[in-house]
């Protein structure tokens, strides 16, 4: 299979919205048991409106962003920076482009932002994709 | 460690990825879980004092982690010099044949309990 080109965009992947009873599940999944992500108290005392939604919640969206929009490519890498805390109960989008093509070796590199309207940077990620073999 | 195939889907489902046999490249975390790792953290940032804000986080693998497969996990920490306090984490996954599988590398920012962020 032909890897798609350069500035190539991903469809715009919606998720949410994020709310408490999403990110219990998650803790729950990751075992996360951080109480920014599961005590509004904490959480406020710690400077935020509501339970953090967990950076690495935002940063696993990526690959089904992915999957959905390349099922026979495989995630080789993520790479995430954590910059726009976001507070539950929140809708985020996942957006991106192909921002490299390496000739040969059929590997893509695509830049990813995960975060709303407001925090549209509250993640943002590179991912390494190959396609296997035919 | 064993990639166990309830813990993998309970994790791919909440990402939204629909239920298949995935495996999420994020799956290690699930490993950050496990007793010693969370003795071995407090012992940079104390639980009573501190909570842990993730600042980044890489994942990368080799090839795909299988359901039900063992690997050797391997961990190191250091806290950072600066301020504010930042811990590393770099861990790796070792197939039993020795072949590292997978890879992880996070800073975690240490926040003092009760003040804003």
């Amino acid at each position: 299979m032909t890897p798609p080109a350069p500035q190539t965009k991903l469809p715009i992947w919606t998720v949410g919205p994020i709310d408490a009873a999403w990110v219990r599940r998650y803790t729950e999944a990751s075992g996360d048991d951080n109480p920014l992500h599961r005590d509004p108290e904490t959480a406020s005392a710690a400077g935020f409106s509501g339970i953090v939604v967990p950076g690495l919640l935002l940063l696993g969206l990526c690959e089904p962003a992915i999957r959905a929009w390349q099922p026979a490519a495989r995630v080789n890498r993520l790479v995430g920076r954590f910059l726009q805390p976001l507070a539950a109960p929140v809708q985020v989008s996942v957006t991106g482009r192909i921002v490299l093509v390496t000739s040969g070796t059929q590997e893509v590199v695509v830049r990813l932002f995960v975060g709303t309207p407001e925090q549209p940077m509250a993640c943002i990620a590179e991912a390494s994709l190959s396609w296997p073999e035919a | 460690l064993t990639v166990d195939a309830r813990e993998a889907l309970a994790l791919a489902q909440v990402l939204g990825g629909g239920v298949d046999d995935w495996v999420p490249i994020i799956f290690p975390i699930r490993w950050l879980a496990l007793v010693e790792i969370r003795v071995a953290l407090a012992a940079f940032a104390d639980p009573a004092s501190t909570l842990l804000l993730h600042e980044s986080q890489s994942f990368s693998q080799r090839s795909a982690l299988r359901m039900g497969e063992t690997y050797l996990v391997t961990l190191n920490l250091q806290a950072l010099s600066g301020q504010p306090r930042r811990i590393e984490m770099i861990g790796a996954a070792t197939s039993l044949a020795g072949i590292v599988k997978a890879e992880l590398r996070a800073t975690l920012r240490v926040l003092p309990r009760g003040m804003a962020a």
